[in-house]
């Protein structure tokens, strides 16, 4: 997303509304791994998409009220304060029994049917994993904030969902992210036709992201274990870093060549 | 979405308006536009028929507070296509 709005002059609402496709793009290229392999508990996932899509709709509502330079700068916040984290995050590879257990696909997983508890095969462990969902208001919240997020900003809000699920919930951190990634096609929708409502949806913008990041997505799953984390870390926080500040000079009405 | 975009590559039109709902249904869209058009609302539909879909598999289970957990994820969405054909 902002990409298209430094690099491409596109205006931030048109910009929010192509990045939200995309988000469905990535949800329904990459969550359907995760729902065959039983890691995504949809049962806790749609119990939390109700607050989420609710959330959702106040967000894109909200941004069609806020000032396009008040999102930028929210945006740009939020970005620095990623960077931040991914800056200052462990690498969870640093060691070598880190990176066999990443290695490690994870074996079939399963729901229990009525309840929001499940379980899934560790092979690193060697283990069946069980875990009940904890503390449902506090998710409830937190997933009531990620669409807002998600509805002002274009993000898929799994960086507010993934921890909250993880530390808050009681999830593993491999079912946390398989049901996030489950359900930010769906968050992503009820905002997206918000602003298909506002004409802020540019076929002509919105298809070719589409169209990039399902390539992305599916080029970069394959070079993904070749990478090291570390220096893919580094780069990405300066990256981030970079567009923080650009993003903001933009919303103060600072403007490059 | 591909079509789309190859047909308006090779008319070298790279104009970029705004679509709104009621614009792909009523007519009066170029063939490329229509073409992008659909293909963005295809993708935007596929997260609402995974909801349907789990409803359905969870009637067939007799799971019935998720059933009504699907059920107010659809009428939450419904609210917000229903805004979007505004």
């Amino acid at each position: 997303m902002p990409l298209l709005v430094l690099a491409f002059g596109i205006g931030f609402k048109v910009a929010v509304a192509s990045s939200l496709i995309a988000v469905v793009a990535t949800s329904t290229a990459a969550g359907s791994v995760y729902v065959g392999k039983g890691l995504a508990n949809m049962r806790l996932g749609m119990v939390l998409e109700i607050f989420t899509t609710l959330g959702g709709i106040t967000g894109g509502l909200l941004a069609l009220v806020i000032p396009s330079g008040v999102l930028a700068a929210v945006f740009a916040g939020m970005i620095v304060v990623t960077a931040v984290l991914m800056l200052r995050g462990k690498d969870p590879h640093s060691s070598p029994q880190k990176e066999q257990e990443a290695k490690q696909d994870s074996g079939e997983g399963h729901e229990k049917a009525g309840s929001l508890s499940g379980s899934y095969y560790d092979p690193f462990q060697r283990r069946q994993i069980h875990y009940q969902a904890k503390r449902l208001p506090f998710g409830g919240a937190i997933s009531f904030l990620a669409g807002i997020l998600s509805g002002m900003l274009g993000v898929g809000g799994g960086f507010i969902k993934v921890p909250a699920m993880n530390l808050g919930m009681g999830l593993p951190i491999k079912v946390a992210a398989a049901t996030s990634n489950f359900m930010i096609g769906v968050t992503a929708v009820s905002s997206l036709f918000v602003y298909f409502s506002a004409g802020y949806v540019h076929p002509m913008i919105a298809a070719p992201v589409a169209l990039g990041v399902t390539g992305g997505a599916l080029f970069g799953t394959r070079i993904a274990g070749r990478v090291s984390p570390n220096l893919l870390r580094r780069i990405l926080s300066v990256l981030l870093l970079v567009i923080a500040v650009q993003m903001v000079l933009k919303s103060l009405g600072v403007h490059f060549g | 979405m591909l079509a789309g975009v190859a047909l308006k590559w090779a008319h070298q039109d790279f104009s970029s308006v705004g679509i709104g709902l009621r614009d792909i249904f009523g007519g009066g869209l170029s063939w490329d536009d229509f073409l992008m058009t659909l293909g963005v609302l295809t993708l935007a539909i596929t997260p609402v028929l995974r909801v349907v879909t789990l409803l359905t598999l969870w009637i067939l289970e007799s799971d019935w507070v998720f059933v009504g957990v699907a059920f107010g994820v659809l009428v939450v969405l419904s609210v917000s296509i229903s805004l979007g054909g505004g």
